[in-house]
């Protein structure tokens, strides 16, 4: 089985830990089990797959590759921060700008993402429940890149950890009441190609607050076990 | 002489609130489900749905490799169901397996070893073998690999994957283990990596004439 640990950390100005939570992630929602059948059908470019992306949206979702080299981001959860450039291969040539503007996506809409809804997590939810936006406005909170540790097994178990840190610089506290996980999945189709992200977990802390000049550090800690 | 191979997947729709969810909230797992039948199409065996027990290190590492988005110049190596450590990178193929009629290197595929499965398996222990021209012994006709779309309820989301192996060898044949094989990819070669493998309890007889049946279904339960 694989499951999940949520660590949520909040550091002062000066990284000194102030506060931690460990709790299991409940949460692994529909669109995870959805995009992991995309890959496993090999759902094609010609006879596409429905899912519903994080704005509500419903998308054609394959997992067509195409050339020699099969690049594909489905499943993307690793990403820079804030409003960096992501690079999400779709699956086909990128021959000229048009199919460019189909690969293209911000570090912040990828990986780990908070929010301030408290709404119950449901195997359908399709996004946040209320995302806090990446920024120093009020009421958002400064998104770094989504990264990954190491990945690493001792039979029985095995496991790698994605985390991501949360800067609040809005003036004011924040209390995050959610965390989820947002992945791509990607249609090469020529006309109609692009990528979206997609919620495939998405988890209620019971609020953590985090206030202005403080850190948040999330963790998911991903593990199997025979 | 030619044999024509008679399996033929059928997916049924099972009402949501009548399957049973074996997870615990926050679990993502597979559920087996082993159907025998006759000739007749009479079920004449029937286990599960039960518990998978066993994501191997391969599931992990291709969802790790797909998520992470591994690029082709620094590639992860993966052991494959040849025992060899494949260098491999994202690609749209992780995790494929769309095996055809007769094909055992992709797809679900049985055995009759019955070691405990570790999560270093990377093969299925004692492979099966396809009966291209029956009847020849111990071996079974391996159908296509068929799949069923996502469905959610309350709980529970999940998806089903499907193989019909009929047993037309002469000779009855006990499985006594299961596991999912799919692809994986470098440039313009693909590569077949073991993602669960589960042993039965006791074993399952197919006997001959006989068709069983393989359900698994992944799925996550909140």
């Amino acid at each position: 089985m694989l499951t999940a640990r949520l660590i949520l950390e909040r550091f002062d100005k000066d990284n000194r830990l102030i506060e931690k939570r460990d709790q299991p992630s409940r949460s692994f929602v529909s669109q995870f089990i959805e995009l992991l059948y995309v890959a496993h059908a090999q759902i094609t470019v010609f006879a596409p797959y429905v899912m519903t992306d994080v704005g509500g949206n419903p998308r054609d979702i394959d997992s067509s590759g195409d050339g020699d080299r099969e690049y594909k981001a489905n499943l993307m959860v690793g990403s820079p921060p804030g409003n960096s450039q992501v690079i999400t291969p779709i699956g086909r040539d990128l021959d000229d700008r048009f199919d460019w503007d189909k690969v293209h996506n911000e570090g912040q809409n990828i990986g780990i993402q908070v929010g301030t809804g408290a709404g119950a997590v449901t195997p359908t939810d399709i996004a946040m429940g209320t995302r806090i936006v990446h920024g120093s406005g009020m009421g958002e909170l400064e998104y770094g890149g989504c990264e990954f540790l190491s990945i690493a097994f001792a039979d029985p178990n095995g496991q790698f950890t994605i985390r991501r840190y949360f800067t609040n610089n809005s003036g004011g506290g924040i209390t995050v009441e959610e965390v989820g996980i947002y992945a791509i999945g990607s249609h090469g189709d020529v006309a109609a190609g692009g990528n979206w992200p997609f919620c495939i977990a998405r988890d209620l802390t019971g609020g953590i607050a985090v206030l202005d000049t403080e850190l948040l550090r999330a963790t998911y800690v991903v593990q199997i076990t025979v | 002489m030619t044999h024509e191979i008679k399996a033929k997947s059928a997916l049924k729709v099972i009402e949501p609130e009548k399957v049973k969810t074996l997870l615990m909230p926050g679990e993502v797992g597979a559920t087996i489900e082993l159907i025998v039948k006759d000739k007749n199409g009479k079920i004449t065996d029937h286990r599960g749905p039960m518990r998978s027990r066993s994501f191997t290190r391969q599931f992990l590492e291709l969802l790790w490799i797909q998520a992470l988005q591994i690029p082709e110049n620094s590639l992860y190596q993966v052991r494959d169901t040849g025992n060899v450590l494949r260098a491999i990178c994202e690609s749209a193929k992780t995790f494929t397996c769309d095996a055809g009629i007769g094909v055992v290197t992709l797809g679900i595929i049985v055995g009759t070893g019955n070691t405990a499965p570790t999560i270093d398996d990377y093969v299925i222990e004692t492979p099966i073998p396809h009966d291209a021209v029956p009847p020849t012994a111990g071996a079974l006709q391996y159908g296509a690999v068929a799949f069923g779309a996502p469905a959610s309820d309350a709980t529970t989301s999940r998806f089903t994957i499907t193989r019909d192996f009929s047993n037309n060898s002469g000779g009855a044949i006990t499985v006594n283990e299961i596991g999912l094989y799919v692809e994986g990819y470098v440039y313009n070669i693909t590569y077949y990596f073991m993602t669960i493998r589960d042993v039965i309890g006791g074993g399952l007889a197919v006997p001959n004439g006989q068709t069983l049946t393989i359900n698994y279904q992944p799925q996550a339960a909140i």
